[in-house]
């Protein structure tokens, strides 16, 4: 048997999930322990600490057999907080969440459980999403010497973690979402297109254009703030080809580059000329040479994208 | 069998149907081709990257992709088979295909790039 415990709670005892068919759980332990690296160290006895919420995963097997194959300690633990290594913990934390049915913690080791609510499985994908995300305050630049920033100019953004496997792992993900998906960091498998989802779509390929139909979906220019029901915020970039044959998004990430996904191609980090895109306005974008500007998406407008 | 120009980011990339009797000089051609030697790359990045080849106009996922001089052809089992396009020759004869039925404005795009 393999139990699952997710470190979420801090008063009561946390959940687990068992799966106690010998093939699926070795299955499961050969599948999640592939990268070593990802888990922390095995000697130590206590997960790391970190914040209320969704911390980490135990593994435990029940058997010397099974932990002897995948050369394991009998316990195992993956961190999945904002503490975590960014991008193949998110996937493997996901699995994790889906693999089996969550429980109560039972009061003895191989003690009776009812399940949860399969809403259980929801609480904790919004509890990895937002672990794996981090709120920055992104400030305007002074207008001019001399001139105070006011308030007004500072809003607040989230950052997420690179993570170019949720877009290239799967060939229907990665040839059906675009740049736009990238930016707005919302899958749809629809190639989505600016304006499309409010109705009102782009009808020429230009910034003035573009912009309005993003707009329309709900993006905001760039310091007009979002409120924080309406996080997460990506700041992202958009670009256009001269003469009106295509548009580009960038998203800032978390570990401070932009990344971007070229059409139904690999989500990246870096530009036409292999360099790490720290400023979307210098990197090198093949065609794509006007710079339109940045702009806020928010949790509506990546919902209403398609 | 439908060919998709792999251009665009944004908007959905341009397509052009192939004739059967086009579709089966394509796979004569292919049939010609000798394995991929080295580690050739498709193109990749903003721009022109290359052509795709969808066996049906609902596919989304290429059967065949032609780019660069390495044409690498998709099968549901077992690892893709990578073929040598030597000169770009089977990329520029595929596009050629499409003449008639793309944007002259595509077609203007993608030409320097095939030189490149």
């Amino acid at each position: 048997m393999l139990r699952i415990t997710a470190d979420v709670y801090s008063g009561r005892p946390n959940p687990v999930a068992d799966i106690t068919d010998a093939a699926q759980a070795r299955t499961a332990l050969r599948e999640l322990t592939r990268d070593r690296t990802l888990f922390a160290d095995p000697r130590s006895s206590e997960p790391p600490a970190g914040p209320l919420g969704l911390r980490g995963f135990w593994l435990e097997t029940f058997d010397d057999e099974l932990a002897r194959d995948f050369d394991v300690d009998s316990r195992l633990y993956l961190p999945a907080g904002p503490q975590a290594p960014a991008g193949r913990t998110a996937e493997v934390a996901e699995q994790l969440i889906t693999l089996a049915h969550w429980s109560p913690a039972p009061a003895t080791l191989a003690g009776p459980t009812q399940p949860l609510d399969p809403s259980f499985q929801e609480f904790l994908r919004g509890q990895l999403a937002s672990s794996v995300r981090t709120s920055r305050q992104d400030r305007a630049e002074p207008a001019g010497a001399g001139k105070q920033e006011s308030a007004k100019v500072t809003c607040t953004i989230e950052v997420t973690a690179f993570n170019p496997g949720f877009w290239n792992n799967d060939p229907n993900v990665l040839y059906n979402n675009n740049c736009y998906n990238y930016a707005s960091n919302w899958r749809t498998n629809t190639f989505a297109q600016p304006g499309r989802g409010c109705g009102s779509m782009y009808t020429q390929i230009t910034c003035e254009e573009v912009t309005r139909a993003a707009l329309c979906d709900g993006m905001h220019h760039r310091f007009d703030c979002f409120p924080d029901s309406e996080a997460p915020r990506p700041l992202v970039a958009l670009v256009v080809i001269p003469g009106g044959g295509d548009y580009h998004w960038y998203r800032k990430q978390k570990e401070g580059f932009w990344g971007h996904k070229p059409g139904g191609t690999a989500a990246r980090n870096y530009d036409n000329s292999g360099n790490v895109i720290y400023d979307p306005e210098t990197a090198d974008r093949g065609p794509y040479t006007i710079f339109c500007g940045y702009f806020y998406g928010c949790n509506s407008q990546r919902q209403r994208i398609n | 069998m439908i060919v998709e120009v792999d251009l665009y980011s944004g908007r959905p990339n341009p397509r052009f149907p192939l004739r059967p009797a086009t579709a089966d000089e394509l796979t004569h051609r292919i049939a010609a081709l000798t394995p991929a030697t080295g580690d050739a790359q498709p193109r990749d990045g903003l721009g022109y990257r290359g052509l795709r080849v969808l066996a049906g106009p609902h596919d989304t996922v290429p059967a065949i992709t032609v780019s660069g001089g390495l044409v690498t052809v998709h099968t549901p089992d077992g690892p893709p088979r990578r073929l040598h396009d030597p000169g770009r020759a089977l990329e520029r004869w595929l596009l050629t295909q499409g003449a008639g039925t793309l944007d002259p404005e595509v077609v203007a795009a993608v030409g320097p790039e095939l030189n490149r």
